[in-house]
């Protein structure tokens, strides 16, 4: 009887760790955008998810005389939606990827201008 | 006849407008560029960068457009936190990267004070003037400038300017050139300006022009005068300070294209 008793408290002591556990991971995931906290893993991969949407984006100046109205306004659209990403970056990144972008973008405008 | 002599006289006022007479820079010192923004209060010279050593080596997009240098001296605000974060000189000054099968020193890495006068320097350089003249030799010449016609040592493969960098340039398309074209002049009896896309291109991509310096997306939409060229607007951003002076006038006017 006594043994039964024991491997239920060790049964429901291993239920709430796994609870506690699963649920810490949960909230770091949910704040990762503003705790100081957040895993570096998860810091790098939106690192990495705005800076590979910028190269998308950006890779297409050298092709912009060739692209239809569509795409042109459909690439500005995107720049516009990177704007407030790399505003919230640090200083030295923001410096550089607003000029970058603003660049990018103010070619795509141009070239969209040319073909009206 | 009368053409030239009115463009010399326009070249003459406009360069007369600040009332004084600036000093002709010597061939090693065309296109050096002084940044100083927070230097002095971090107890250093300035810098001066040498445009002609990088030029030798990349191209303006690689650094105005990937790295994000400005267009006009001072207006990076470069920090050494900046460089130290891989950002502006620290691109390529990291102490990792290579050239010519040589690491690039690091910039700003702030363990070795001694280091730092490398670039923050305002003093006279003798061995930067002999590297320079050392170099300049193989190269083809020119009148104006520093002496060096860059394009001709770009077209004969003497010079093959990197326009990529890894890890910081963007894997492009290459480039669609545009066609080259003629522009009309106010001035009788003077040449038409031939403006060749290509040549421009090779070094400078399509964003650094357009639509910072030429704004107009039709041919001829832009409207300048040569004064406003010789102030240091639209061509005048580059010629004069880095590229070819304007005072090389067959440069560009140089006839007109077959139509």
């Amino acid at each position: 009887m006594k043994k039964g008793k024991l491997h239920q408290v060790v049964y429901q002591g291993g239920a709430i760790i796994s609870a506690v556990f699963v649920f810490t991971a949960l909230s770091l995931v949910h704040t990762a955008g503003t705790s100081r906290f957040r895993p570096a893993g998860i810091a790098q991969a939106a690192d990495e998810t705005w800076k590979q949407e910028f190269n998308d984006v950006c890779a297409k100046t050298n092709d912009s005389m060739s692209l239809g109205k569509e795409e042109l306004k459909a690439l500005i659209v995107r720049c516009e939606k990177l704007k407030p990403v790399i505003e919230g970056q640090e200083e030295s990144t923001r410096k550089v990827y607003r000029k970058r972008l603003e660049m990018c973008k103010n070619l795509l405008v141009f070239v969209l201008e040319s073909k009206k | 006849m009368f053409a030239w002599a009115a463009l010399i006289i326009v070249a003459g006022l406009a360069c007369a407008e600040g009332g004084v007479k600036k000093r002709k820079p010597l061939p090693y010192e065309f296109g050096s560029v002084v940044i100083g923004n927070f230097s002095q209060s971090a107890g250093l010279s300035p810098v001066i960068f040498d445009h002609w050593l990088h030029r030798s080596k990349y191209t303006c997009r690689v650094c105005h457009v990937d790295i994000g240098f400005g267009m006009t001296a001072g207006s990076t605000k470069i920090r050494a936190a900046d460089n130290r974060k891989g950002y502006y000189c620290g691109a390529c000054h990291n102490g990792k990267s290579r050239f010519d099968k040589k690491t690039i020193f690091e910039a700003c890495s702030g363990e070795d004070s001694k280091k730092c006068g490398i670039c923050h320097f305002t003093g006279r350089n003798p061995l930067r003037e002999q590297d320079f003249y050392k170099f300049a030799e193989k190269m083809p010449k020119e009148r104006f400038g520093n002496g060096i016609n860059w394009e001709q040592a770009e077209g004969k493969g003497l010079i093959n300017p990197i326009d990529q960098l890894e890890g910081i340039s963007i894997p492009r398309n290459a480039l669609a050139v545009q066609k080259d074209f003629s522009l009309p002049v106010k001035t009788e009896g003077m040449p038409e300006i031939i403006f060749s896309h290509k040549k421009h291109t090779i070094w400078n991509g399509c964003e650094l022009c357009h639509p910072d310096i030429f704004l107009g997306v039709k041919k001829g939409a832009t409207k300048y005068s040569m004064v406003e060229l010789f102030q240091g607007k639209y061509c005048g951003v580059c010629h004069d300070k880095v590229a070819f002076p304007q005072t090389d006038c067959q440069r560009c006017h140089a006839g007109s294209l077959q139509k």
